[in-house]
């Protein structure tokens, strides 16, 4: 199968952020949703992708070449920024004719074509425009030189929700030839239902999941269930959340829980927002732990040299329920 | 690529460009300055319209953009500093239709009207405007344009003593003129004997080109260096 985008082993650091050991395909002709909290890194990795950010180390693929030193393969990428940036003053006519020059195939009448149906004027000026009419614009730009790979981020962050679905509707038309490829990443989990083959899971910093959507949809399920049946069930459940009357969590082996939880529990198809809400609970517990350890272990070392300091315990099962994996 | 980049600097700024225009109009109305003998002042302009491309990109954030296109780093650096020779020259240019309009409206000013072309002005002009780009885009490549702008204004504080006596140096006559005190500090009275060569203006010319060249890598390491 070829690949639109190969990234293998990819490193980031930042003073208090790390990109680590991101890995992802996307084959040619699909589209791949790249989701995530704000803050988990969406916005650096295509940064990355596109040589605007300098990786520590790791290995990206774009059609085949390294994006470094190998500018001209942008000319085959069609680009949207989180925040379209170009001169206020500017008409959407002069930006386009700015950008046309840079992609040999670029096509006017598509270009104008691709304004008209998103309600746009060539000639209105870019600083007028609301930030969803910008994103708008620089996505008619983007759709207009017949782009072999889409990056979108978050391209329907700041748009109602009419003209989101309207703004999906036209990406599926554009992707019914099955040449392009898209990449787009985006926090409305919604998105993915309409568009996406695959899904990748972007949670501080790491690829916490990457599948095909029907997989997922396959194979995780909402699980809620009563105390009593969680002990049993803790080793494929992922992002636990316990109450008084009971738990919910996400498993990505529906079948196997169903199975052995019988009627304690019920497991639901789970939705993309329920595993991005759960394995970001369970990343935010993880790093809870991992500053837990420490203070244990710092107590530890003080009660060695005589100092007592009472901490909080947490309970270590939760933490080994992470990854699973683990037998029933 | 170079030429689509400095096409977008063109469509961007051509509005700007016309500022100077209502400058000219109020200096000849008001003051009727003779610009052939202030053509180091024409470099300040030059490097003003620069500037405010450079704010222009830095207040919109136009960078990450261009550099998405497929264009590579050094081209978007070229493509810049073929925009400031641009500015260089349409400002000097602007001042010469300047001058030969003053004087044809008012001939008392027809007396040193041929000096405007001379090598020497043109060579004054060029220091000016050259020494100042050479400062200002590395540092905004790598840094930004507040680092820039500061760079530029910390050169401009120790330089100015300096760079003005090379200037008036360069125009020969108007040496004892410019009350440079470090320079004379160092020169005496007179301006040295290599600076007042026949041979030293096409000397000085190659030092320009090279602290351009050498400008010109600085800001492409730099631009390559920043994450944007």
């Amino acid at each position: 199968m070829d690949m639109a985008l190969e990234v293998r082993g990819l490193r980031k650091a930042y003073p208090g952020f790390l990109l680590d050991d991101i890995s992802l395909e996307v084959p040619a002709g699909s589209v791949m949703g790249l989701v995530g909290p704000n803050g988990a890194g969406k916005t650096t990795l295509i940064k990355l992708i596109l040589d605007l950010v300098r990786r520590d180390s790791g290995t990206i693929r774009l059609l085949g070449l390294d994006p470094v030193g190998h500018g001209t393969v942008r000319r085959r990428i069609g680009v949207v920024h989180e925040m379209p940036r170009y001169p206020h003053h500017l008409t959407l006519a002069e930006i386009g004719s700015t950008i046309a020059p840079f992609y040999p195939t670029w096509d006017e009448r598509a270009f104008r074509r691709h304004l008209q149906a998103f309600d746009l004027s060539p000639r209105q000026r870019f600083g007028r425009l609301s930030r969803g009419m910008k994103t708008r614009f620089v996505l008619a730009a983007a759709l207009s030189h017949h782009a072999e790979l889409l990056l979108l981020d978050e391209p329907t962050s700041g748009l109602d929700p009419v003209f989101r679905r309207r703004l999906l509707d036209v990406l599926r038309g554009e992707l019914q030839d099955e040449k392009t490829t898209l990449l787009f990443s985006t926090h409305i989990t919604g998105d993915l239902d309409h568009l996406a083959d695959y899904v990748s899971v972007l949670i501080a910093g790491r690829v916490i999941l990457s599948e095909r959507m029907d997989e997922v949809s396959a194979s995780w399920g909402v699980v809620r269930g009563t105390p009593e049946s969680l002990p049993r069930l803790r080793g494929v459940l992922r992002g636990i959340r316990e109450t008084a009357v009971g738990f919910d969590a996400v498993t990505n082996d529906a079948p196997r829980v169903r199975k052995a939880g019988g009627d304690a529990v019920v497991v639901e198809r789970a939705s993309v927002e329920d595993i991005l809400v759960h394995l970001a609970r369970e990343e935010k517990m993880s790093g809870e732990m991992v500053n837990a350890d420490r203070r244990t272990s710092t107590m530890e070392r003080r009660n060695t040299e005589g100092t007592h300091r009472d901490d909080a315990g947490l309970e270590s099962d939760v933490v080994s329920s992470r990854r699973t994996g683990g037998a029933l | 690529m170079t030429l689509a980049l400095l096409r977008m600097d063109w469509i961007a700024m051509r509005g700007g460009l016309l500022i100077l225009v209502p400058f000219y109009l109020g200096n000849a109305v008001l003051f009727g300055f003779h610009e052939g003998s202030y053509i180091g002042a024409h470099g300040v302009l030059a490097v003003l319209l620069l500037l405010v491309t450079l704010l222009n990109e830095d207040r919109n954030a136009t960078l990450s953009e261009v550099a998405s296109l497929p264009v590579s780093r050094r081209q978007i650096v070229v493509a810049r500093y073929a925009w400031a020779a641009t500015m260089m020259v349409y400002c000097y240019g602007l001042a010469l239709l300047y001058d030969v309009a003053l004087v044809h409206w008012i001939p008392r000013f027809a007396v040193d009207s041929g000096a405007l072309v001379s090598s020497t002005r043109v060579l004054i002009y060029a220091t000016v405007v050259t020494l100042q780009i050479a400062i200002l885009l590395p540092l905004y490549y790598r840094w930004g344009l507040a680092t820039a702008m500061g760079g530029l204004a910390v050169a401009a504080l120790i330089g100015l003593t300096s760079l003005s006596a090379i200037v008036m140096a360069l125009s020969g006559s108007a040496w004892r003129l410019g009350p440079r005190t470090a320079m004379l500090a160092v020169f005496g009275r007179t301006p040295p004997r290599w600076m007042t060569l026949p041979e030293f203006t096409v000397i000085w010319t190659l030092v320009l080109v090279a602290i351009l060249v050498v400008s010109a890598w600085l800001a492409v390491r730099g631009l390559k260096a920043r994450e944007l």
